[in-house]
């Protein structure tokens, strides 16, 4: 499993973090820093991912653990 | 020391334009960045299009949450068309640039409700290249009511502003960096104008409103479901009534000037 500390901003394109239905549902409508929220997305497998900018800039302390999230590769709809 | 020579010696305070102050207030700006603003909206007053203005984003201060103000109305409220940011949008002193992925900056503006006689401009400034054909800026009603900016292929930009997506106008471009805006100011004219100053016109007679979603800025608004994220780096974005295409030209260059002041301009 790869995570946000193994990569480097080059592969911030190339990746994004992983989400279960209920962390997305947790997510949607938070902020993750100020005047930022979080945009849960699916991508085409219908994964539910958030990009890894929103992981990387989460200041918001209920939300930490998007740092921790798995990374896959991400395939647009 | 007598009270003459101390007042001499004082700092002197600035005073600025009524509506620049506001700005510069709400977002805390100072120094280079406060002066910047204050000459924007003195040459967009000049210039009689400060007055057509609904939402003009100058994006300076390098943060969320200083970017995020309108300098036509720089209330912190969803009805001041004060920006909030969505998903994966990053900030630095040059501007705020979407990721491409689900990044995108709501508006909260409603062309459909704020131009009912469908007649509006808007624009972008970009300062970076090769991005990822995603739409500067854009809404519509599945392949109608169109109001929208999008680089394709980065030496392609092509404005939509009312009508179906077909009636459009296309720049041939070096690049997607610089000014592209385009206005609507009669229902048989579409004007655009991009970095070069060209200007280019679309005079299909078209008789549909704007669409009814608000419009983002890095993505495109299509019913309600947003998509076409960018990649681009936005440093002015504006929303306003119909502009001349002699305003347009105008409007270029007063951000030219207002993005040199800033030292990013492209």
């Amino acid at each position: 499993m790869i995570t946000l500390k193994e990569i480097t901003k080059a592969d911030w394109t190339t990746y994004v973090g992983l989400l279960t239905e209920i962390q997305k549902d947790e997510l949607t409508g938070q902020l993750y820093a100020p005047d930022s929220y979080f945009n849960p997305i699916q991508d085409l497998n219908k994964n539910w991912i958030i990009s890894v900018e929103e992981m990387e800039f989460c200041t918001n302390e209920l939300f930490l653990w998007v740092k921790d999230l798995p990374l896959i590769i991400y395939y647009p709809l | 020391m007598n009270y003459y020579n101390l007042i001499s010696i004082m700092p002197k305070s600035v005073a600025y334009d009524a509506d620049a102050q506001a700005f510069i207030t709400a977002t805390g700006i100072s120094g280079t960045n406060a002066s910047a603003i204050n000459q924007l909206v003195l040459n967009l007053k000049a210039a009689n299009i400060w007055s057509k203005m609904k939402a003009l984003y100058p994006i300076i201060g390098g943060t969320a949450t200083s970017h995020k103000f309108n300098l036509k109305d720089s209330r912190d409220l969803d009805a001041a068309f004060r920006l909030v940011f969505i998903g994966g949008v990053t900030h630095s002193s040059n501007g705020f640039s979407g990721n491409g992925t689900n990044g995108f900056a709501n508006t909260f503006l409603n062309p459909n409700t704020l131009f009912p006689s469908g007649f509006a401009s808007i624009g972008v400034y970009n300062r970076v290249s090769g991005t990822n054909s995603g739409f500067f800026i854009g809404t519509q009603v599945g392949s109608i009511n169109h109001l929208g900016i999008r680089p394709q292929f980065i030496t392609n930009i092509r404005h939509w502003n009312r009508g179906s997506t077909s009636v459009q106008t296309n720049h041939t471009v070096v690049n997607e960096m610089g000014f592209s805006a385009n206005s609507r100011t009669s229902n048989t004219l579409l004007t655009s104008i991009d970095n070069t100053g060209t200007l280019k016109t679309n005079t299909t007679a078209i008789s549909i409103a704007y669409s009814g979603f608000i419009i983002p800025l890095l993505a495109n608004n299509s019913s309600g479901a947003y998509s076409g994220y960018s990649n681009a780096q936005l440093s002015f974005a504006y929303i306003s009534d119909a502009l001349t295409s002699s305003e347009l030209t105008s409007l270029k260059s007063i951000n030219e000037t207002y993005q040199t002041t800033l030292g990013r301009q492209v």
